[in-house]
C-alpha cells in the first residue's frame, strides 16, 4: 500500500488495456479496484464517446478522493457521437457543444457528489499530440494552435462558470502538455504557443520526454539517476513559461507547484534488460523528483498493460502495467540488491526509500 | 547470384509464394496475395501494416508465433490489430492524400506505412445499406475531409465525385464541406476479394490467362534486388523492370514475347 501521506498524491491512469482474464468486471472497474488496492486514492481515465466509462461509479467510490477525467465532448458527424473534431476550423457549433456538455457534466457532478470532499480535474490529453495530429491532417500548424487555444479557453470558461464555491466537491480545469524541449514543427509546441494564450487551474505534464530517454539522444540506456534530474529541469522550465497562465483558483490552491506529473511509466520490454538498470530505478528516480519538486498529483502509466498487438514498426513499447493480464504484479529487477521487485511493493515501501 | 523463378498460371490462385500456403477461402475479405502474406510465417511488420490498411481489427490463426496473441484457446490464437476504427467509412485528410506515395509492391513498407498513417483514423462517417446494391453515406465534413469507403473502387458509382486510394479503396470527394448524404451504387458483381490495383500487382485470374506481350507481371521471392540493378528476362527476352524490391519485382513483358500460359523468368539481381 502506498503510504497514507502520499495516497492522495500518487495514482494510476487507465486508458486502453487488457484486464485480468476471468474477472467479469469491466476494464475501468478492475483498474479502479487495483488502484485502490495499491493504496492510491487518485485515478485517471478517459471520459468521452470513444470508450465506455461509468464516470459516476468512479466518482462515487469513497476510496478515491482525486479523480482526473480526460474529458472529450462529443458531436455527431454522421455516425453517432464522436470526440469533438479539432481537425476543423473552430466554429460556434463546436463552442456551443463544448460549453453545454461541460456545463452539464459539472452540474451532474455537483448534484450527485457536491457534498463530498473530492477533487475532480477535467482535462484534455496531451495538447502537443493533438496539435501534431491537426498539423499533419491539414498541413496547418496555425490551425493547430488556434484550435487548441479556442477549445481550451471555451472549456475553462465553462468550468469556471459552473463552479460552485458552496459545495465541498472541487472541480478544476486541467490543461495537459507533453513537449518541453521538443516541438511539433521545429519551433512550435503547446507550451510556447498555446499556454501563453489560455487559462487553467492546473497544468498537467505528460512526462515521457523528460523521463523515458534524453530527448537529445533518444538513447534510453543511461544512468537511471539522471531520470529525476531531467524531470526537475523540465518542470522548472514549464513553470517559468506557464506561470502567468495560471488562474486565480489555481494560484490559490497550488501557488508555485501547479504542475501535475503525468504518465510516469517505463515499458518492461524496453527498459528491464538495459545494462544501466531496469524499470524500477528509473521509476523511483522520477517519483522522488516529482515529489521533491512539489507536484500536487503524480499519475503512473498505467494499471494494466496495453494490448500487445502487431505493430507497424516493431518498436511499440509493451509492458507499462502495474498488473499483468493474469492479475500478477510483474517481477522486476530491484533498484538495489534485495530491494522491492514490483511496482506495487516499491510504492508500498516508497517513503522509506527516500 | 542468379535466381530462377518459374511462374505457372496454374498456381496463380494466390501467386507464387514460398511461405506455407493455405487454401484460399472466398469468404475472407483479404485479397489472396495479402491473405498469403498475413497467414504466412514471415513479414510480420508488412502483414500488420496490411491488416491495418484493410481495416481488419482481429485475426484468428491456428498457429502462434508470428504476432503476439491477446487471446489463446485450444491452439487458436486471436490477435488484435491496432486499427483505430474498423468502420466501413471514415473521414480522411485530403491534404495527406495528395501527398501519398504510390504503392509499388506488397512489401513497399514506406508507402504502406504512409498509407496506414493516412487511413488509420478514428473519425467515422455513417454508412448503411439501403438495398442490396445501394448504400448511403452520411457525414458532416470539414474543409480538409474526404470519405474513405473500405470497398474496392472498381465498378462503384456515387452521387459525388469519386477517387481511388493507393490500395484501390473508394474515396468520396464532395465539392464542399458541411452535411452530406451520398448515395452509392455497388457493381453488379463484385469479385470478393479482388486483386490490388494493376499498377501494384497483376489482377488475379484463377481461370488462367496467358502471359501477353507488354503484360505486367509481379515476381515474388527473396533477395530479388533493387530498381536500377535488376534485370529480368522472360523466355529469354528482356522485360522492363518497373520496380524491384527485396521480395517483389514488377516488370513489363517484352512486346516481342509470344503469348503463352507458362514463361520461364530469370532474375538477375
Amino acid at each position: 500500500m502506498i503510504a497514507l501521506l502520499l495516497a492522495s498524491q500518487i495514482g494510476f491512469y487507465q486508458w486502453v488495456g487488457v484486464p485480468v482474464q476471468g474477472d467479469p468486471a469491466d476494464l475501468l472497474t478492475q483498474a479502479r479496484r487495483r488502484t485502490i488496492a495499491a493504496g492510491a486514492r487518485l485515478f485517471r481515465f478517459y471520459l468521452g464517446p470513444r470508450f465506455p466509462s461509468d464516470y459516476r461509479a468512479i466518482a462515487a467510490d469513497p476510496a478515491l478522493d482525486t479523480i482526473i477525467m480526460t474529458t472529450y465532448t462529443s458531436r455527431d458527424y454522421g455516425a453517432g457521437p464522436d470526440d469533438l473534431n479539432l481537425l476543423r476550423p473552430w466554429s460556434e457549433a463546436e463552442a456551443q457543444a463544448e460549453r453545454s456538455q461541460i456545463t452539464a457534466l459539472c452540474e451532474d457532478l455537483y448534484r450527485r457528489f457536491g457534498d463530498r470532499p473530492k477533487t475532480i480535474v477535467l482535462t484534455n490529453a496531451e495538447a502537443d499530440d493533438k496539435m501534431k495530429e491537426i498539423a499533419a491532417y491539414t498541413g496547418s500548424i496555425g490551425r493547430a494552435v488556434e484550435n487548441l487555444v479556442a477549445w481550451t479557453n471555451t472549456r475553462h470558461q465553462a468550468i469556471t462558470a459552473a463552479r460552485r464555491a458552496d459545495r465541498r466537491l472541487r472541480i478544476l480545469h486541467g490543461f495537459e502538455i507533453s513537449m518541453v524541449n521538443l516541438t511539433v514543427d521545429g519551433r512550435t509546441n503547446a507550451l510556447r504557443s498555446v499556454v501563453p494564450r489560455v487559462r487553467f487551474d492546473l497544468l498537467l505534464y505528460s512526462t515521457y520526454e523528460s523521463i523515458n530517454s534524453p530527448y537529445q539522444t533518444q538513447n534510453p540506456d543511461v544512468d537511471p539517476a539522471a531520470t529525476g534530474v531531467r524531470l526537475k529541469r523540465d518542470l522548472d522550465q514549464i513553470r517559468a513559461a506557464a506561470r502567468t497562465s495560471l488562474s486565480d483558483t489555481g494560484r490559490r490552491l497550488f501557488a508555485e507547484r501547479f504542475i501535475a506529473a503525468g504518465e510516469l511509466g517505463f515499458a518492461r520490454d524496453r527498459y528491464e534488460h538495459l545494462p544501466t538498470g531496469g524499470v524500477l530505478p528509473r521509476l523511483l528516480s522520477a517519483l522522488r523528483a516529482a515529489l521533491d519538486w512539489g507536484c500536487p498529483y503524480i499519475v503512473l502509466w498505467q494499471v494494466f498493460d496495453a494490448p500487445r498487438a502487431p505493430t507497424i514498426t516493431g518498436a511499440e513499447q509493451y509492458g507499462f502495467g502495474l498488473v499483468d493480464r493474469h492479475g500478477q504484479y510483474p517481477r522486476l529487477k530491484p533498484a538495489v540488491p534485495g530491494g522491492c521487485d514490483t511496482i506495487h511493493s516499491c510504492l508500498a515501501a516508497f517513503p522509506a526509500l527516500q | 547470384m542468379r535466381i530462377l523463378a518459374f511462374l505457372f498460371l496454374a498456381l496463380l490462385s494466390g501467386f507464387f509464394w514460398f511461405a506455407p500456403r493455405r487454401p484460399y477461402t472466398p469468404t475472407t475479405p483479404l485479397p489472396p496475395q495479402i491473405h498469403d502474406l498475413v497467414y504466412g510465417n514471415t513479414h510480420r511488420t508488412h502483414s500488420a501494416l496490411w491488416l491495418i490498411a484493410l481495416g481488419v481489427p482481429h485475426l484468428s490463426i491456428a498457429d502462434g508465433g508470428k504476432y503476439a496473441a491477446v487471446f489463446e484457446r485450444e491452439s487458436e490464437y486471436t490477435y488484435q490489430v491496432p486499427v483505430r476504427n474498423p468502420a466501413p467509412a471514415l473521414l480522411v485528410s485530403r491534404y495527406q492524400w495528395q501527398r501519398l506515395p504510390r504503392l509499388q509492391s506488397l512489401y513497399d513498407r514506406q508507402a504502406l506505412a504512409a498509407y496506414v498513417n493516412w487511413a488509420n483514423r478514428p473519425e467515422e462517417a455513417g454508412f448503411r445499406w439501403i438495398s442490396r446494391r445501394r448504400a448511403e453515406v452520411r457525414a458532416d465534413l470539414g474543409p480538409d475531409d474526404m470519405i474513405l469507403v473500405r470497398h474496392y473502387a472498381d465498378g462503384w458509382s456515387a452521387s459525388v465525385p469519386t477517387r481511388q486510394d493507393p490500395i484501390g479503396f473508394l474515396l468520396l470527394d464532395p465539392p464542399a464541406p458541411g452535411q452530406v448524404t451520398i448515395t452509392l451504387t455497388a457493381p453488379v458483381f463484385t469479385p470478393t476479394p479482388r486483386a490490388l490495383p494493376t499498377h501494384t500487382v497483376p489482377r488475379i485470374n484463377p481461370g488462367g490467362v496467358a502471359f501477353l506481350p507488354n503484360g505486367i507481371i509481379s515476381i515474388f521471392g527473396y533477395d530479388l534486388g533493387a530498381t536500377g540493378h535488376t534485370r529480368v528476362t522472360a523466355n529469354g527476352r528482356a522485360a522492363e523492370v518497373l520496380w524491384a524490391g527485396e521480395y517483389q519485382i514488377n516488370a513489363r513483358l517484352s512486346p516481342g514475347l509470344s503469348a503463352s500460359p507458362v514463361v520461364q523468368v530469370e532474375v538477375h539481381p
